[in-house]
C-alpha cells in the first residue's frame, strides 16, 4: 500500500517533467465562493391588526422571502500550462429557504421571533472537482 | 476621490453631531391640556387628541414616566412581560399588557415633542451587537416609535400640503443610516425602501450613500433600494418626468459605481414600452458581469410581464452563468406559472436551450402551480440535467409514492447515471423525500442507491448520514 502511494507520488512529480500526455486535459480546479442570493422582503411586522392612535403600523423586520445558497465549491477551467486534469469528487447542493411571517398579536413582541422557515429544498446539484497530474492518467 | 473623503467627513460629523444632538423631549413634557381639541374632521391632527382622549380614560401606569428615556424603558418592561405571558402560554396576560403597551406609546406621544427624532436619536446610540431580549425589544421598541411617528407626519403632509416635517425626518435617518448594518436595514430597508417617503430633497443624500458604498459594502443593498425607491417616488409624484429620469439613468448605465449602474439598467429596463430593452442587454452582454446579469434578471421576472421577462431571462442566461438565473425563474414561477409552461412546452418541442428549461421546470415546480411539469419534463425531456432538476421537484412536491418510484426510475436508467455526479443528485433528491416523513420510503430507496457502482464516497457518506437520520420505527440503529 505504501509502494503504491510512493510510486504514485513519485510518478505524480516527475512524469510531467518529462514530457506532456497526449490525453491530458490541462484542467485546474476553479474555486467559487459560497453565493448567497435573497429577494423579496416580506413585511415581517406581524402586526396587521395593529394601529397606534389611528396609524396603521407597519414596521417591517428584513425577512427575505426565499434565500437560494450554492455553497463553495470548486469549478473546473482550462489551464494549458497544468499539465493537470479534474474530476468531479462529490457534490454540493444548491438550497431554496423559504421563510414565512409568523402573526404575532403583540406590539412589542420581539422582532426575531416572527421571521420563520417555512421550506427548505434542494432545488439542484452542482459538481466539486478534484485535480490530479496528468501522470495518473492512464496512457 | 476629494469630493469622497470630503462627503465621508460630513456624514462622519453628521452621523456624530445627529447623535449628538440634545434631546429636547428627554425634559420638556408638553401639558396635555395644551394639546389639540376634537373637532369634527377626522384629521390627521387629531389623531394624537383622539389619543389624549383615550389616555385620560385609561388606567394611567404607577409612577408615570416623564422622559423620553423613561417612557422608553416603560414600553421596554411592557415588552418583555408580554414575551414572558407568551411563553407561559398565558395569551390573555399578553394581550392584556400589550394593550397597556399601546396605551403607553399613545401617552408618550401626546405628552412629548417630536418622539421620532428622540426614537432615532436613542437608535444611533444602541450597541448593533447587543442581542439580548432586551436589545432586541429596545430596538423594535424604538423603531416602532420612529415608524409612527414618520407615518403621522406623511398623513400630516397628505392633508397639508406641506411636507418640510417629513423631509426633515427623513435626512436625519439618511444621514444615520450608514453607522452600522443593522441600523441601515432598520431604517433603509424597514423604513424608507418601497415608501413614498424619499423626495426631490433627498436625491443628494441618496445618491451619496450609493457613493459611500464603494467603501462600505454593507451599504450597497440599501444604496441600491433607496436609489430605486427614489426614483419611483420622484416618477409617480410628477417631481421629475419619466423622461427626465430615463436620461439620468442613460448616463448612469456605464457607471464605474456598480451600484448606481444596477440601478440604472433596471429604471431603463422597466420604463414603459420596453423600448430601452436592447440597450440593457447589449449593456450586460458587453459587460460580461455575472452579478450584474443576476440583478437584471431579478428585476425583469419581478416587474416585466411575463413574456418580456422571459426573453430578458433568456438573452441574460450566457452571461449570468449556469445555475445562477434559478432565483429569477423561482420568481417568475410563482408570478406567472402558465407563461413559464408553455415556454417550456416550446422549448421541448424545439429541442433548443436545455439550460433554460432546466431553469423553468425548477421554476413552474416549485412554485405553487402542482408537479405536472416536472413530471412531463422527467418523462419527456431528452436532457439529462432538465431530467435532474424534474426530479427534485418530484422527490420534493409530489406524493410519496409518485417521488419514490420517481427515483427508483432514476437509479435504473443507465444513461442517467453514467455520470457520477448524477448519482449525487439522487442522494440529494433522496433528502427532499425524506422531508415528508416516511422513513421506509427513504430507506428503501437508500438501499438500492448504496450498492450504485458509480456513487461517489463523499456523496456515501451523504447517503449514511441521512439514512441514519430516517431510521425507520422498528429498525434501530
Amino acid at each position: 500500500m505504501l509502494h503504491g502511494i510512493l510510486v504514485a507520488t513519485a510518478a505524480a512529480f516527475l512524469l510531467p517533467l518529462s514530457g506532456s500526455h497526449d490525453n491530458c486535459p490541462h484542467d485546474v480546479v476553479d474555486p467559487q465562493g459560497t453565493d448567497i442570493q435573497t429577494e423579496g422582503d416580506l413585511n415581517c411586522g406581524g402586526m396587521a391588526q395593529v394601529s397606534v392612535a389611528g396609524v396603521q403600523v407597519n414596521m417591517q423586520a428584513t425577512c427575505p422571502a426565499l434565500v437560494i445558497v450554492t455553497p463553495a465549491r470548486d469549478g473546473t477551467k482550462d489551464s494549458p500550462d497544468s499539465n493537470t486534469y479534474t474530476v468531479p469528487t462529490s457534490t454540493v447542493n444548491v438550497v431554496q429557504t423559504k421563510f414565512t411571517c409568523a402573526t404575532t398579536w403583540f406590539l412589542l413582541f420581539p422582532v426575531g421571533s416572527v421571521c420563520k422557515e417555512r421550506s427548505s429544498d434542494t432545488v439542484n446539484t452542482l459538481p466539486s472537482y478534484s485535480q490530479f497530474p496528468c501522470s495518473m492518467l492512464p496512457k | 476621490m476629494k469630493h469622497l473623503a470630503t462627503w465621508v467627513f460630513v456624514v462622519g460629523t453628521g452621523i456624530a453631531l445627529w447623535c449628538a444632538l440634545p434631546d429636547t423631549s428627554k425634559a420638556v413634557p408638553i401639558d396635555v391640556a395644551s394639546a389639540p381639541q376634537p373637532n369634527d374632521i377626522a384629521s390627521p391632527e387629531s389623531i394624537d387628541t383622539r389619543a389624549t382622549e383615550r389616555v385620560s380614560a385609561s388606567v394611567a401606569e404607577s409612577h408615570d414616566p416623564r422622559t423620553f428615556d423613561e417612557w422608553i424603558e416603560r414600553l421596554v418592561a411592557l415588552a418583555l412581560e408580554t414575551r414572558a405571558a407568551v411563553e407561559a402560554d398565558d395569551f390573555d396576560e399578553a394581550r392584556e399588557v400589550d394593550e397597556r403597551a399601546r396605551v403607553a406609546i399613545e401617552r408618550m406621544r401626546a405628552e412629548l415633542p417630536d418622539t421620532e427624532e428622540s426614537a432615532l436619536h436613542a437608535l444611533c446610540g444602541l450597541m448593533s451587537e447587543d442581542e439580548t431580549v432586551a436589545g432586541t425589544a429596545r430596538r423594535r421598541v424604538l423603531g416602532l416609535v420612529l415608524e409612527l411617528g414618520l407615518r403621522v407626519r406623511w398623513q400630516r403632509f397628505e392633508y397639508s400640503g406641506d411636507r418640510a416635517r417629513v423631509d426633515r425626518l427623513v435626512e436625519a435617518m439618511l444621514v444615520s443610516l450608514p453607522q452600522d448594518e443593522p441600523l441601515a436595514e432598520l431604517l433603509g430597508l424597514g423604513l424608507l425602501a418601497d415608501e413614498p417617503f424619499l423626495g426631490p430633497s433627498h436625491e443628494r443624500a441618496v445618491l451619496d450613500l450609493v457613493e459611500l458604498s464603494l467603501r462600505e459594502p454593507f451599504l450597497a443593498r440599501v444604496a441600491k433600494a433607496l436609489l430605486t425607491t427614489l426614483w419611483q417616488n420622484l416618477e409617480e409624484s410628477g417631481a421629475r418626468t419619466s423622461g427626465n429620469l430615463a436620461s439620468l439613468a442613460l448616463v448612469y448605465a456605464d457607471d464605474s459605481n456598480p451600484t448606481r449602474r444596477i440601478c440604472a439598467l433596471r429604471h431603463l429596463l422597466t420604463s414603459r414600452d420596453g423600448r430601452y430593452e436592447h440597450f440593457v442587454m447589449e449593456r450586460v452582454r458587453q459587460s460580461r458581469d455575472s452579478d450584474l446579469a443576476v440583478a437584471v434578471g431579478i428585476t425583469a421576472a419581478r416587474e416585466l410581464e411575463p413574456r418580456a421577462a422571459l426573453r430578458v431571462l433568456e438573452q441574460l442566461e450566457p452571461v449570468a452563468g449556469a445555475s445562477r438565473l434559478t432565483a429569477s425563474f423561482l420568481l417568475l414561477g410563482n408570478r406567472a406559472p402558465a407563461s413559464i409552461r408553455t415556454a417550456y412546452e416550446h422549448k421541448l418541442a424545439d429541442q433548443v436551450a436545455p439550460q433554460l428549461r432546466a431553469e423553468m421546470v425548477t421554476g413552474f415546480g416549485f412554485g405553487d402551480s402542482g408537479f405536472e411539469l416536472a413530471r412531463v419534463a422527467f418523462e419527456q425531456d431528452p436532457d439529462l440535467e432538465v431530467k435532474k432538476r424534474a426530479l427534485f421537484v418530484l422527490a420534493s412536491r409530489s406524493t410519496v409514492e409518485i417521488g419514490e418510484h420517481t427515483l427508483l426510475a432514476a437509479i435504473d436508467d443507465d444513461a442517467f447515471t453514467a455520470d457520477p455526479t448524477r448519482v449525487g443528485a439522487i442522494v440529494s433528491a433522496l433528502d427532499n423525500l425524506a422531508n415528508h416523513g416516511d422513513a421506509n420510503a427513504v430507506h428503501r430507496v437508500g438501499r438500492r442507491l448504496r450498492v450504485h457502482p458509480k456513487l461517489m464516497d463523499a456523496d456515501r457518506r451523504r447517503l449514511d448520514d441521512l439514512l441514519a437520520q430516517h431510521t425507520p420505527p422498528g429498525l434501530g440503529q
